[in-house]
């Protein structure tokens, strides 16, 4: 439990005014204490944990650690003695604070107990399953991509919001934008029809022709007034991805290859509520993904807690919604930071459009300034997509050539710029091992490579 | 003329011509730099979105998207975010916002605080075409003006990629765009720190 209490074996001493050295008390941890008992739920609650310490010289910085079996994490490092913690995964954790007075001495809080964060499916339904947002560009079968997608989670055990609520609700409200929901939607959602969370879907990619193309992304997000991520992931398939021995793996079907994506939403979305709980497993870093040109401002503290807004990229290519692509492939890979909290991409369309901010070659820092304040977001992510092409057919190769800035609230500074491209043939020199065939997927594994890269 | 001599002039004409061909690809580097001005004092830098004109709509923005993250990149400089950029822009209304005036570029350096103001031109970007071979190409040049006086203070362009006398030898596509682009811009940013 908290509140275990070790002493540095310091002691602090100081001149008084005469000139002789006297003993001061030494410092120690006198309490580390959460303001919930566990169990809590992943991704919705916050857990504020207050150290109380004492002696010393001067006023303490705090540095408290997360530990969840695997690794140490320094979560927060500051002046304040209170953390707010909000576990994104399920697990046992255990916490402790270090704490330092100005002179350097040094007191530490063992590890508490045990505080277990939970998961489960019953928690977050019903799920209430937005229609599919259509970045595609093309016409595509929504509605039955979302019938597969309500097939598929039922069949995974989770128990879907009845349409007839669904729609009534929907009227009620005349939501249009499908692409995210706002805080007051997302509560209206939780107090009327009673939903655990909302999955809201975006199609990205949609191309029939042999060998057909899917790429779609989604996100469970919470009901309530701050809606909170809870879950995301995308997939990017094509029908050639594994042709196999005589081509006996192609998939020129596109219904199967839209079946065969949806089931691995819903396997990865089943994963992530199970009592287990997921871990990013995917950190495997292709080096020719990594982003051509990095810049980190010294000031940018990466291990600092952060509120991160992900703003529409500026799209200077010629796919329609490549922006709002980009942006979502960056929500994803920053909401698997630990420290991180990412605002929901509705919630900051909303505000933006509140304000009226209309950007014209990105967003100034006037801008910037009133979406920190409206969004009480302390990172807003921004940036440009120069190319995000698919191909057609089985020549060819999809193109991604994105920059992405950090502006830090702080010092109202760029505290990350970097530019990425690649194709999907880069590094391929035998027998299109290594190939990449969906811009999609080729997205991912770049954000996920910059995000790593930023929170290094 | 004896025979060994006219075979001598013929090889030593081979040369000349192959060295003339070679020195096609990838030549044109020209360079201006104010004896007086003091570059350690310039920390902050606006870069107006260059001049393009090369057929690609795109080329000007493409270039000077590589050339911002690159020079910020380098840590010696601070970059106001292109969005800034553009509110200065919209604010000072210079009358072409890729060639300010003097008095302009005093006015926009005011408004957003900057103790450089840099514009460009995108002369060249694409695929260029040698009998049968093509190869990329970028060529631009580049102007840095002091805010305090309004003066040019640095300047030079830059040509890479093209069809080099190799490629005509050998054949090949050339390397890509986006290589080709960096390659200009670093060239550029070893003239402006050296």
């Amino acid at each position: 439990m908290a509140g275990l209490v070790f002493l540095s074996g310091c002691v602090a001493a100081r001149k008084d005014v005469t000139g002789t050295p006297r003993t001061l008390q030494p410092i120690l941890v006198q309490s580390l204490s959460p303001d919930r008992a566990a169990p809590q739920a992943s991704g919705t609650t916050s857990v504020l944990w207050s150290a109380v310490s004492s002696g010393g010289v001067g006023p303490h910085s705090y540095e408290f650690w997360s530990f969840d079996g695997i690794e140490e994490v320094g979560e927060q490092r500051g002046p304040s003695p209170t953390w707010s913690w909000r576990p994104a995964r399920a697990g046992t954790y255990k916490v402790k604070v270090v704490v330092r007075d100005t002179i350097g001495n040094r007191a530490e809080s063992g590890w508490s107990s045990d505080y277990e964060i939970k998961r489960n499916k019953s928690y977050y339904s019903p799920i209430a399953i937005l229609p599919v947002e259509n970045l595609s560009g093309s016409a595509a079968p929504l509605k039955e991509i979302r019938k597969s997608l309500i097939k598929g989670l039922e069949e995974k055990g989770f128990k879907v919001l009845e349409e007839e609520l669904l729609e009534k609700f929907m009227a009620r409200h005349r939501i249009r934008y499908i692409g995210g929901i706002d805080g007051a939607t997302a509560k209206a959602f939780k107090e009327e029809t009673g939903v655990g969370s909302v999955l809201i879907t975006s199609l990205e990619l949609y191309n029939d022709m042999t060998p057909p193309k899917i790429a779609l992304i989604s996100r469970l997000v919470s009901p309530n007034e701050s809606p909170a991520i809870l879950w995301m992931d995308s997939v990017g398939l094509a029908g050639d991805d594994a042709p196999g021995f005589l081509d006996l793996g192609l998939i020129e079907n596109p219904v199967v290859l839209r079946d065969k994506a949806l089931r691995s939403l819903s396997v990865s979305l089943a994963g992530s509520l199970s009592e287990k709980g997921g871990r990013d497993s995917a950190e495997e870093k292709r080096k020719k993904f990594r982003p051509k040109i990095t810049y980190r401002s010294p000031a940018y503290n990466p291990e600092a807690r952060h509120t991160v807004a992900v703003i529409p990229f500026f799209n200077e290519s010629t796919r329609k919604y490549a922006g709002e692509i980009m942006q979502l492939h960056l929500v994803l890979e920053m909401a698997k930071v630990e420290n991180i909290k990412v605002i929901e991409p509705g919630v900051v369309r909303k505000e933006l459009l509140a304000l009226r901010i209309i950007m014209e070659d990105g967003i100034s820092l006037a801008q910037a300034d009133i979406a920190w304040g409206a969004l009480d977001a302390d990172l807003l992510v921004t940036g440009k997509v120069m190319d995000y092409q698919d191909y057609q057919g089985t020549v060819g190769a999809p193109v991604v050539d994105f920059s992405l800035q950090v502006m830090e609230r702080k010092g109202r500074e760029v505290g990350w710029s970097s530019k990425s491209y690649n194709r999907g043939t880069d590094g391929v020199w035998f027998f299109d091992m290594g190939r990449e065939r969906t811009a999609s997927a080729m997205a991912s594994e770049m954000s996920r490579i910059v995000r790593g890269m930023m929170w290094k | 003329m004896t025979g060994e001599n006219a075979v001598t002039t013929k090889n030593i004409l081979a040369v000349l011509i192959l060295l003339c061909v070679g020195a096609c690809a990838g030549a044109g580097s020209v360079k201006y730099r104010d004896p007086k001005m003091d570059f350690g004092a310039i920390q902050k830098v606006a870069v107006l979105p260059f001049a393009n004109l090369t057929k690609d709509e795109k080329a000007a923005d493409r270039v000077r998207d590589v050339y911002t993250n690159m020079l910020m990149a380098t840590g010696g400089l601070y970059l106001l975010p292109p969005g800034e950029v553009a509110r200065g822009i919209a604010r000072a209304q210079p009358t072409d916002r890729s060639a300010p005036s003097e008095e302009e570029i005093k006015r926009l350096g005011g408004i957003l605080g900057v103790d450089a103001v840099m514009t460009g031109v995108v002369k060249e970007y694409g695929e260029v075409r040698s009998g049968s071979v093509s190869s990329n190409l970028v060529s631009l040049s580049l102007l840095m003006f002091e805010v305090k006086t309004g003066k040019v203070v640095w300047s030079a362009s830059s040509t890479k990629g093209g069809v080099s006398a190799t490629d005509r030898l050998f054949g090949g596509g050339g390397r890509p765009m986006n290589i080709v682009t960096e390659e200009a811009v670093v060239d550029l940013i070893n003239k402006l720190y050296k």
